[in-house]
């Protein structure tokens, strides 16, 4: 059995699991993919200390920093977290794993666009992250779904390397921020396609192109592109503990100064809590936070000392 | 103007962060990005406390480590580099009575707009000149931080409160030999915790011992210790020692300005804010609990979006 299972293999994930390592506990790392949110972005320069770093390098960083600690990895989905005698149970492609205490930090994912084809191209053509995936469109056809300032950051990205980007749009117009949406039709590479909505994603071994739903005439049409990135921001995927801790109406996991959810021994930190600021020195805040409270959670849980240093007189974590 | 005669600059500053750790530079570094140019009161001492800490192996991003003072120095040329404006002098008093709010450095009186309290914690130490020669070389007044590098060796404690007896416990996860030294005939920690520490086999409990002298040439050996009660002396060997005689938060000069706890700590009303508008408060001189660079930094970042929103809102 392990003392933490940690969900989630992101900055906040990561850096829960080099405290709790540190204090000398077992702890399992489960990630779909190492990184989170943090890949999407290809250049963090508002972390404190480091200059400037890739979103999953910074990731991989900790990763090796944790590792070196024993921290264990694996490779895996999350499908449910369950509360067992004595332990929670979690459940990763059909395999359980126990622990006295978990620290939650799926952080965020992208919103799907929900349409047939698009689950079985992700990857082959279908992409979230432009930053990621841009230079694989190098000198092809792709298209951008999306909506407002990041769809538009997405396409003059693509801008520099694709040989055409197609903004999809479901009126006349695409609305951003009026500097963006000015540098971004200026380029010659970059031509809104207006009154279109997405219907279909097809292809063979990867994506061919998609069919259109013209929102003016109704007719259906297609329209040939090598690659689609879907801009339309992220969501809390929660549902492998909507049933276990309280979640709030975005559904994202309520947490308390100590990074406690609803239930006790479970923790959560990074994107997938409450807290309204997402950046990545805040998810490292947090995950330490968590870290070093269910270190003390556990430790009182069982019978031994807690972490005591200076707070005597305050408001301890009440089983 | 107050009593004393500072020159007043005329500027109003949008935000001013008084302290320069990881909290205050990061807030700093936040507050450049988003167009704010904040003025950093730095003090004499800049870089909080990880300046007084050798190797840093718990900040998220490092795996090979790194030196506080260089942590330090890397985050001060981040902020300057996105416009933030260092001055090393300290704060010697504020005014939050009304705004423009004012911060006395030096000779001068900066008046702002909002405010970020960043000024930390200190550790109490027992102020012996050989103790400030090795500290951070074996002496250290943070288990958490340092406990890993002591794997293996025979280590002391200074202290018998809660703080102590924790440090203690936590460090028989890696030294052979931890002992707590104690200078009067009882220990101050609670019953729970003495009970758990001295059912320990690795923790023994020296009663009325006071350090005389911290020994070794580059690095910690040992302890010169005296007992109180037949006045001998002896040397005690320890590859390292903790002094874990307390911490106190830097909150002097906001005694009668802003809501202070009972130790001194400021007590947050929402996140970052305090129970005057505009002040926010980050860091360890709020956060007795947990006390990590990473997690004054996080806070740091959250007091810098707190108070960017709350310039927003308050011009309109």
């Amino acid at each position: 059995m392990n003392d933490v299972i940690i969900v989630g293999a992101g900055v906040a994930g990561w850096t829960a699991s080099l405290y709790l390592a540190r204090r000398g506990l077992k702890v399992l790392v489960i990630g779909k993919d190492v990184g989170g949110q943090a890949n999407y972005t290809d250049a963090i320069e508002n972390y404190p200390g480091v200059e400037e770093i890739g979103g999953l390098e910074l990731s991989r960083q900790i990763r090796k920093q944790a590792e070196k600690h024993g921290v264990e990895f694996l490779q895996g989905e999350v499908g449910a977290l369950k509360a067992g005698p004595n332990c929670f149970v979690t459940s990763a492609y059909g395999r359980q794993y126990k622990s006295a205490a978990v620290i939650l930090a799926y952080g965020k994912t992208p919103q799907d666009l929900g349409i047939p084809g698009e689950e079985q191209f992700k990857g082959r053509g279908v992409s979230y992250c432009a930053t990621c995936d841009a230079p694989l469109f190098k000198n092809k056809v792709v298209a951008v779904v999306g909506i407002g300032d990041i769809a538009a950051d997405c396409a003059l990205l693509l801008s520099k390397s694709a040989k055409k980007i197609l903004v999809l749009s479901k009126t006349d117009k695409f609305v951003a921020h009026p500097q963006l949406s000015k540098a971004l039709f200026k380029k010659p590479n970059v031509e809104l396609v207006g009154f279109a909505q997405v219907q279909e994603i097809y292809g063979d071994q990867t994506v061919k192109g998609m069919k259109l739903l013209n929102t003016r005439t109704e007719t259906v049409s297609s329209l040939a592109v090598d690659g689609i990135f879907v801009e339309l921001g992220y969501v809390v995927n929660s549902q492998m503990v909507a049933n276990i801790v309280k979640l709030d109406d975005r559904r994202q996991v309520i947490v308390n100064a100590d990074q406690q959810t609803s239930v006790l021994g479970i923790f959560a930190a990074g994107d997938c809590t409450n807290r309204n600021y997402k950046q990545a020195v805040i998810s490292a805040g947090e995950a330490a936070t968590a870290a070093l409270a269910c270190y003390d959670w556990l430790q009182q849980a069982q019978g031994a000392a807690g972490i005591t240093s200076d707070w005597t007189q305050i408001k301890r974590i009440k089983n | 103007m107050g009593g004393q005669a500072g020159i007043m600059k005329s500027e109003i500053h949008k935000l001013i962060i008084i302290g320069s750790g990881p909290a205050g530079l990061t807030a700093a570094l936040y507050a450049a990005r988003a167009n704010l140019n904040p003025l950093v009161i730095g003090g004499l001492t800049f870089g909080g406390q990880l300046m007084i800490t050798t190797e840093v192996e718990n900040f998220p991003g490092f795996p090979k480590g790194v030196q506080g003072p260089e942590l330090m120095q890397a985050m001060i040329e981040q902020a300057e580099r996105f416009g933030a404006k260092i001055i090393y002098d300290d704060a010697t008093k504020v005014d939050f009575s009304h705004k423009p709010f004012k911060v006395s450095a030096g000779h001068e009186d900066h008046m702002a707009e909002s405010v970020i309290i960043a000024t930390g914690a200190s550790s109490l130490w027992l102020g012996l000149p050989s103790e400030e020669r090795l500290r951070g070389k074996g002496v250290s007044s943070c288990a958490t931080c340092d406990g890993f590098f002591f794997k293996g060796k025979e280590v002391a404690v200074i202290g018998g409160g809660d703080a102590a007896l924790e440090e203690a416990l936590y460090l028989t996860k890696f030294a052979t030999k931890v002992t707590v030294l104690n200078r009067s005939d009882k220990l101050r920690a609670s019953k729970i915790m003495q009970d758990r520490a001295l059912a320990n086999p690795k923790i023994g409990v020296l009663y009325n011992k006071t350090v005389e002298e911290f020994l070794g040439a580059d690095y910690l050996t040992g302890l010169r210790i005296k007992d109180a009660v037949s006045g001998q002396t002896e040397e005690l060997p320890a590859g390292g020692t903790f002094v874990a005689i307390g911490h106190k938060p830097n909150t002097e000069i906001f005694k009668g300005q802003i809501t202070l706890d009972a130790k001194g700590y400021i007590e947050p009303t929402d996140q970052t804010k305090t129970n005057v508008a505009g002040i926010f408060v980050a860091g360890d001189v709020r956060d007795y609990r947990y006390r990590q660079a990473v997690t004054a930094a996080g806070m740091g970042c959250m007091a810098a979006l707190d108070a960017e929103k709350y310039l927003h809102m308050d011009q309109g």
